[in-house]
């Protein structure tokens, strides 16, 4: 609960960035999308329920801006927050960097994939012909970067922790 | 016990959420609802509009570095190009002494002279689309200036897109290059085989837009330009410049050719637009 006010916080910021950065910094015909990453960390570092809660909420706001159905996004990030929370319960990712770039990488592969197959489903096959995989190949590459910053941001410690910490050191040095 | 309660609570919030996504999705879809829906999104815009103009602020000298750095190699050779076509020009003005009524027809090509009078209302772009899988931009003016959904969007070039979804203070342009956009154009104009019309495809952010319909009999050639075709009941008024054809390829396993066109718009770098104050007719 301590960390919610934090992953809104977070959330804020990378939505500002998503919608009115990112766009303007195409790379080989894309540019990266962070929502993904941060779905997936706020899973690694905060469990399933914050997960899928977080990705229902920034799903419906990544779908103000679409002009595909609205709920699609809110949807597959749900499953994507709550499946990757549930695996880092019984693995350890939350202390390895490169662990996270990796898992936030193909958090955004699936995530992808899934919106793309929806999209199939409700008989929206224009997505075929938006070079689809190429997209979706070069988004994971870009959160394989950016999904450790947003980790960063996401399991910086309070200055209150810091604190603990930094005086539990001098105990123990005394 | 406690695991037990937990894991149940967990897959109840999973299933609520789910279902709730699922339940939007659909209401949205079948249409029952997607007003009220329309609603939530123009009024998240409006929330977001004074954001944007911030971020835009921004991002746009960032936007400028980036395709500075990416072109560099080219920008240098155009400068150095530029730099000598203006010493010609300059010396080529000089000798010609242009007159007035000269320049008022410039001033005239200058204003959009395929509009044939449809009113106009220049906007600002302030965000483009968060999605890759889509083409759309976002534009500073909304249904408070008389904008609504389905007005065509045009540059000083050519056709931009339509008018997808209407806030307040701001409105959703999809872009020519989207992947669900089709326009009705024409093409062959004052050529004794008579004029053709055919279906332009957005293929996708960055790729060339894709002709349908073309017959194998019909004559193009390349940098031939395509205009809207303005048809009882298409979308655009007629004869906006759409784009300029491309490439001319033998399409894989079928007889008619494959037609690639360039939009005449320059979609990379919108930075104001005018919307037509024009409707379908139906």
């Amino acid at each position: 609960m301590r960390r919610v006010p934090k992953i809104f916080l977070v959330s804020i910021l990378v939505l500002i960035v998503q919608e009115a950065l990112f766009p303007q910094i195409r790379l080989f015909g894309s540019f990266p999308d962070i929502f993904p990453a941060l779905v997936v960390c706020v899973a690694i570092y905060s469990g399933p329920e914050h997960g899928a809660i977080t990705g229902f909420l920034i799903g419906l706001a990544a779908d103000i801006f679409l002009t595909s159905p609205f709920g699609v996004s809110a949807l597959v990030y749900t499953l994507v927050g709550y499946l990757i929370g549930r695996m880092a319960e019984s693995i350890d990712w939350k202390n390895s960097w490169t662990a996270v770039a990796i898992i936030c990488s193909v958090g955004t592969a699936i995530s992808g994939v899934g919106f793309g197959t929806i999209l199939l489903l409700l008989g929206n096959d224009a997505i075929a012909k938006s070079g689809f995989i190429s997209s979706i190949f070069l988004t994971s590459a870009f959160n394989l970067f950016l999904g450790p910053l947003v980790g960063g941001l996401l399991n910086r410690p309070s200055r209150k922790q810091s604190n603990i910490v930094r005086s539990g050191q001098m105990v123990l040095n005394q | 016990m406690v695991t037990t309660r937990r894991t149940s609570k967990r897959r109840f919030l999973l299933t609520v959420l789910v279902l709730s996504a699922i339940t939007i999705v659909t209401i949205y879809y079948r249409g029952h609802a997607r007003s009220l829906v329309a609603n939530v999104k123009s009024v998240s815009l409006d929330v977001i509009d004074p954001v944007g103009h911030f971020v835009a602020s921004i991002a746009h000298p960032v936007e400028h570095f980036v395709q500075g750095v990416e072109s560099y190699g080219t920008l240098s050779k155009e400068n150095a190009k530029l730099f000598q076509q203006n010493q010609q020009l300059r010396s080529e003005l000089g000798a010609s002494a242009l007159n007035q009524s000269e320049a008022n027809q410039l001033k005239a090509q200058a204003n959009l002279p395929y509009l044939q009078g449809i009113p106009t209302l220049r906007a600002d772009v302030i965000l483009s689309t968060p999605s890759n899988f889509e083409s759309s931009i976002v534009i500073d003016k909304g249904s408070d200036s008389g904008i609504a959904d389905g007005m065509p969007v045009v540059s000083g070039s050519g056709l931009v897109g339509l008018v997808e979804q209407t806030a307040n203070s701001s409105a959703v342009i999809m872009l020519i290059t989207d992947p669900s956009m089709k326009i009705g154009v024409r093409f062959n104009a004052g050529k004794t085989q008579g004029e053709q019309v055919s279906v332009l495809d957005g293929e996708g952010y960055g790729n060339p837009l894709q002709a349908e319909y073309i017959s194998p009999v019909d004559i193009l050639k390349k940098g031939e330009i395509m205009f809207t075709s303005g048809l009882q009941g298409g979308l655009f008024p007629p004869d906006i410049p759409v784009g300029k054809i491309v490439n001319i390829s033998n399409g894989s396993g079928t007889v008619t050719p494959r037609v690639d066109l360039t939009p005449e718009a320059n979609l990379a770098n919108l930075q104001y637009v005018s919307v037509l104050l024009w409707e379908p007719s139906n």
